[in-house]
């Protein structure tokens, strides 16, 4: 149904996706409600992101510096996609590759079918930094309504989506409080709300609970999964952590340092819905013993 | 105490909001302390200043003790009401001018590298040229009116807010910036929403600097040539011997500074949702 609008100007594409959207209006907890048609992009040909000899190289005082080397991976529409590896391994540079914000050296990306510029432009993708990056001035609605503004005018299905959002993270009680007042487990939810507010078919996280206890991390990947299987929306999802990269993930990107280059992509056979008990499980802990093995491969870690 | 934590943190695990502070008790409590205090330790030392001008019978015309200025004050209010008033004029033209000029430039530092670096050491060698040498020269170009003094006090204030609003624009979380291009926010747009309220910390520490610099500002030009204006009251005063009048002058000098800057802070105060950068 949305491959049709495929044709028409973006700008056009993302109004009228919006208005497709649109909910039906129904009041309640159920995050059903902001779920829509999936699209199947690889029906049509061609995964959603796709790399394909991607090498990043930077200049540094140090003198040249490679990032990433040789990286071709396909991300199909729909996936629960993690990069996984050590610090330094280049894994958060090769999601700014995706996100349009670091320009590949050599090699060949495409988001969505065209270059991550023409992703971004057209508001094709969301992203959840490491530390929130929430603007403290602003009340909790008005950051998740940032993208909005920048998008167009904040009207009333502007402030319906945020409203919607905040509920599906939980925060539909805190939309007037100020981010310094929040734990960090609510601030993370706040931009996991204002990365989904414009309906994304992507979504990025660059370690978004990397600075939360465990305790609060566990509960924020059971509801991550909740809201990706309402939604559908695209996840890669960047990690250091083995246990997190396959609780969530449908596949993983296992990545070495130095320079970065992907040793493996492993699927994680484990169904889907998934909650905390899985973690005690055989078949999780050879998966995370698999991974953990990979990523010692190297003699890096 | 403990307890308090354990819900806050439960209510937190449960996405429900957390149980209120007890915060604001504490802060109005806080808050007493604050006027308190400050008032103790003026009344304190102004005691001291008439003991100890009482107890050792200094003479009048050396130190005038707190009394002798405050009823030398009461009863010429009149004398330095009217020469408060074009040093409150030239002071607060020169603020802003000070400050608009600073704001502007300090614009222009930060989106042009070469301007920056073409003149942003020539501010500071300007700023450091003695302000006693710059006033006469001023006072000979500009003539015996108020440009001169609102220049001087404009100068005084320009290089502090010059300073804080380049460090200002650029103390920009490089997260934020990011975020920013992510969702393509044009120049203007990164510059509005983003740029100019990370920099409003900025600004209130320069206001601050510079509302008693101007005055400091406007008093010296008096100083050096003037009719009118408490500079003017302060010469004549000294060349007189004076001293009530020297400090009755010096204390509604540091009175309108204090204004000015209690100003600001409230200003401040008002402005708080914009000031919660950090």
């Amino acid at each position: 149904m949305l491959n049709e609008k495929r044709d028409a100007p973006l700008e056009l594409r993302r109004l009228e996706r919006d208005e497709h959207d649109a909910p039906d209006g129904s009041v309640g907890i159920d995050p059903q409600h902001l779920s829509r048609v999936p699209v199947s992009d690889a029906a049509e040909g061609g995964p959603c992101i796709r790399l394909e000899g991607a090498g990043v190289h930077f200049e540094s005082n140090a003198g040249p510096v490679e990032a990433l080397r040789d990286i071709t991976l396909d991300i199909n529409d729909g996936d629960f996609f993690s990069l996984l590896g050590p610090s330094g391994c280049g894994k958060s540079t090769l999601l700014r590759v995706v996100a349009d914000v670091v320009p590949l050296s050599t090699g060949r990306v495409t988001v969505l079918g065209a270059s991550p510029s023409v992703a971004r432009k057209a508001r094709s993708f969301g992203f959840v930094f490491q530390d929130a990056a929430l603007m403290p001035w602003r009340r909790v609605i008005d950051n998740v309504l940032l993208p909005m503004e920048l998008a167009g005018a904040v009207d009333g299905a502007a402030r319906k989506a945020a409203d919607e959002v905040l509920e599906l993270v939980g925060l539909q009680g805190r939309k007037r409080a100020y981010p310094k007042e929040l734990s960090g487990g609510m601030k993370q939810r706040v931009s996991i709300a204002r990365a989904l507010v414009t309906k994304p078919r992507i979504l990025l996280m660059d370690e978004p609970f990397g600075a939360l206890d465990e305790i609060t991390r566990d509960k924020m990947n059971e509801e991550l999964l909740t809201i990706w299987s309402s939604t559908g929306t695209t996840t890669v999802f960047v990690t250091h952590s083995i246990p997190e990269a396959a609780f969530l993930s449908r596949r993983v990107a296992v990545l070495t340092p130095g320079p970065g280059r992907i040793r493996d992509v492993v699927d994680i056979a484990l169904p889907y819905p998934r909650s905390r008990e899985i973690r005690d499980t055989v078949p999780f802990l050879s998966t995370t013993s698999r991974l953990r093995a990979l990523l010692a491969g190297d003699g890096a870690g | 105490m403990q307890a308090e934590r354990t819900v806050v943190l439960g209510s937190e695990l449960e996405g429900v909001p957390a149980a209120t502070s007890p915060r604001p008790r504490r802060r109005s409590r806080r808050g007493a302390g604050k006027v308190l205090w400050p008032i103790a330790g003026l009344v304190f030392l102004v005691l001291v200043w008439q003991g100890w001008v009482t107890i050792f019978h200094v003479k009048p015309y050396l130190v005038s003790s707190p009394l002798t200025v405050a009823s030398y004050l009461v009863d010429n209010r009149t004398l330095f009401l009217s020469n408060l008033y074009p040093t409150a004029i030239e002071s607060l033209l020169g603020f802003a001018l000070g400050n608009v000029a600073g704001i502007l430039i300090a614009l222009l530092f930060v989106y042009s590298r070469i301007l920056r670096r073409a003149f942003y050491p020539a501010a500071t060698i300007l700023w450091t040229v003695p302000i006693v040498a710059i006033a006469p020269i001023l006072i000979i170009y500009l003539g015996f009116g108020y440009s001169p003094k609102i220049a001087v006090a404009a100068l005084i204030t320009f290089f502090p807010t010059l300073v804080n609003m380049v460090a200002g624009f650029e103390s920009v979380d490089p997260q934020l910036l990011e975020l920013m291009h992510v969702l393509s926010a044009k120049k203007r747009e990164i510059f509005l929403k983003l740029r100019l309220p990370s920099s409003i910390p900025y600004l209130f520490a320069a206001l601050k600097i510079a509302a008693p610099g101007a005055v400091i500002g406007a008093i010296v030009a008096e100083w050096i040539g003037s009719t009118r204006g408490i500079g003017f009251l302060i010469v004549y005063a000294t060349q007189n011997f004076q001293a009530p009048q020297l400090y009755a002058a010096m204390a509604v000098a540091s009175g309108y500074a204090l204004a000015l800057f209690g100003l600001v802070v409230l200003a401040q105060r008002l402005m708080g949702r914009w000031d919660r950068v950090r």
